[in-house]
């Protein structure tokens, strides 16, 4: 298999966080061959120090870390440090804010106290949610140029919460580098706010700068959307020679979580292709289901929600709602049924017959299924009516 | 170390002249600071334990606790 032959081998195992080492992870694995149950089937546990994860454990010190709250009878938060998730990929248009938004709809949704942190100039996440960048009484850049508390900056939108972007953040990445600690500006600004939530989401700019090394330092693990095409494979190599560098200078306990593979088109044998060497080649795993590729996500942002709430049935929503809950799980924020992890490590034979496409049948049979069709009449917040809509 | 291309953005990645590294013991951080910056994080008090690893109760300019660092000049 000669794609991207010419890349760079990375070695990235010492970034992986081993599913070995997690006593969950390994009841998890005794349900793999069972159907994958939603959250509803999630039961009340108490969190105890046996019941590891998979994620590092945070290093954030929160006077809440031993709360316990749930909006929802049949699931329970559990009493787990927070995490903090930087979503990133150096490169754009891979699906970064829609998977921070919908992960994090999906999480909210489960009665998880999830922050939303929108670290792009371009203010995407901010928009997707229904607020409008331009008229933000305060921002992220308030919070890290020290003129706004966090707390204050935090909007309330639904279940969810967030700490919203506007275009002035472009300039916090000038402002930065004359700054003593420049690296640590976004952790030392949302310190104080972590302890209050089970999930800290990162919306990673697509590019590499302070504003990213930023993300990458504050947070305690990195979730990688990976678009797969051959561009956005190549982005992943390079993503991972920056987290080896973060690991280096500013966050040596920084482990990757994971590929997200977006706008999955298993029909393709390029994608399917993609996925497999990027797994053979950095020794990453991929947190399944796939997503696959839906208008119902270009959707969703115009209307203020998330796929989640839009088209709730649609593939893409189901979609994250299992990855959601792997990572729920796996994180100790939410016990669940043995079966309920769906996270299948691919092994080398697997890979190999998926690359034969001796076993295509293995292959996501989500994708069979197609998107509901359009039943929502709700109106946009730009003032798009249905009918103008694709 | 210092051979990434990516060491611009990482300010602990170059050595300059008239700086230190100073290391957390709270949040590992590692931060150069130049020696005017350094002096500015002891204030308003601060103390010295040379047995210890981190010799130096100040300002971490990284988490902006008032904790233990240790001073590094050859880093």
């Amino acid at each position: 298999m000669d794609l991207l032959a010419g890349m760079r081998r990375i070695d990235s195992a010492p970034l992986l966080a081993t599913p070995e080492s997690s006593a969950i992870t390994q009841s998890g694995r005794q349900g793999l061959s069972a159907p994958i149950s939603s959250t509803e089937e999630c039961s009340v546990l108490r969190h105890t120090q046996t019941a590891a994860t998979h994620l590092p454990r945070a290093r954030h010190s929160s006077s809440q870390s031993t709360r316990c709250r749930s909006t929802r009878a049949d699931v329970a938060t559990l009493a787990a440090m927070p995490q903090v998730i930087a979503v990133a990929n150096q490169k754009g248009g891979v699906g970064k804010t829609t998977t921070v938004h919908s992960l994090g709809a999906a999480l909210a949704r489960d009665g998880v106290r999830v922050l939303l942190i929108d670290l792009d100039p371009q203010a995407c996440l901010t928009y997707s949610l229904g607020l409008d960048p331009e008229t933000l009484s305060s921002s992220l850049h308030d919070v890290i140029a020290k003129r706004v508390h966090a707390d204050s900056a935090i909007s309330r939108v639904g279940d969810l919460s967030i700490l919203p972007a506007s275009i002035d953040l472009a300039a916090a990445e000038v402002q930065l580098l004359s700054r003593t600690g420049r690296e640590y500006a976004l952790a030392r600004a949302i310190d104080p706010v972590v302890g209050d939530y089970d999930i800290v989401l990162i919306d990673c700019p697509p590019s590499l700068g302070i504003l990213t090394i930023n993300g990458l330092t504050a947070a305690d693990s990195v979730l990688i959307p990976l678009q797969c095409e051959t561009l956005s494979h190549r982005g992943v190599g390079q993503l991972l020679e920056t987290i080896a560098d973060v690991r280096a200078f500013t966050q040596p306990d920084l482990q990757v979580l994971g590929l997200v593979a977006t706008m999955f088109d298993a029909r393709t044998r390029h994608g399917r292709e993609v996925l497999a060497d990027v797994q053979i080649r950095y020794g990453l795993r991929v947190i399944k289901p796939s997503v696959p590729r839906s208008v119902r996500f270009a959707e969703a942002p115009a209307v203020g929600r998330s796929i989640i709430e839009h088209a709730p049935s649609s593939v893409g929503a189901v979609a994250y709602r299992e990855i959601a809950n792997t990572i729920a799980v796996e994180a100790g924020i939410i016990a669940a049924s043995p079966n309920s992890l769906t996270y299948e490590p691919a092994t080398d034979e697997a890979i190999i017959n998926l690359l034969d496409l001796g076993d295509v049948a293995s292959l996501e049979t989500d994708f069979a299924r197609t998107d509901d069709p359009q039943t929502d009449d709700v109106p946009n917040h730009y003032g798009m009516d249905d009918g103008a809509r694709i | 170390m210092t051979d990434s291309p990516r060491a611009p953005l990482f300010s602990t990645a170059q050595r300059r002249a008239g700086t230190l590294v100073v290391e957390c013991e709270r949040c590992n951080g590692r931060v150069r600071v130049n020696y005017l910056e350094f002096a500015r994080l002891h204030a308003p008090l601060w103390a010295w334990a040379p047995w210890r690893l981190h010799t130096r109760w100040m300002n971490c300019p990284a988490c902006g606790h008032r904790t233990w660092l240790a001073a590094h000049w050859f880093d």
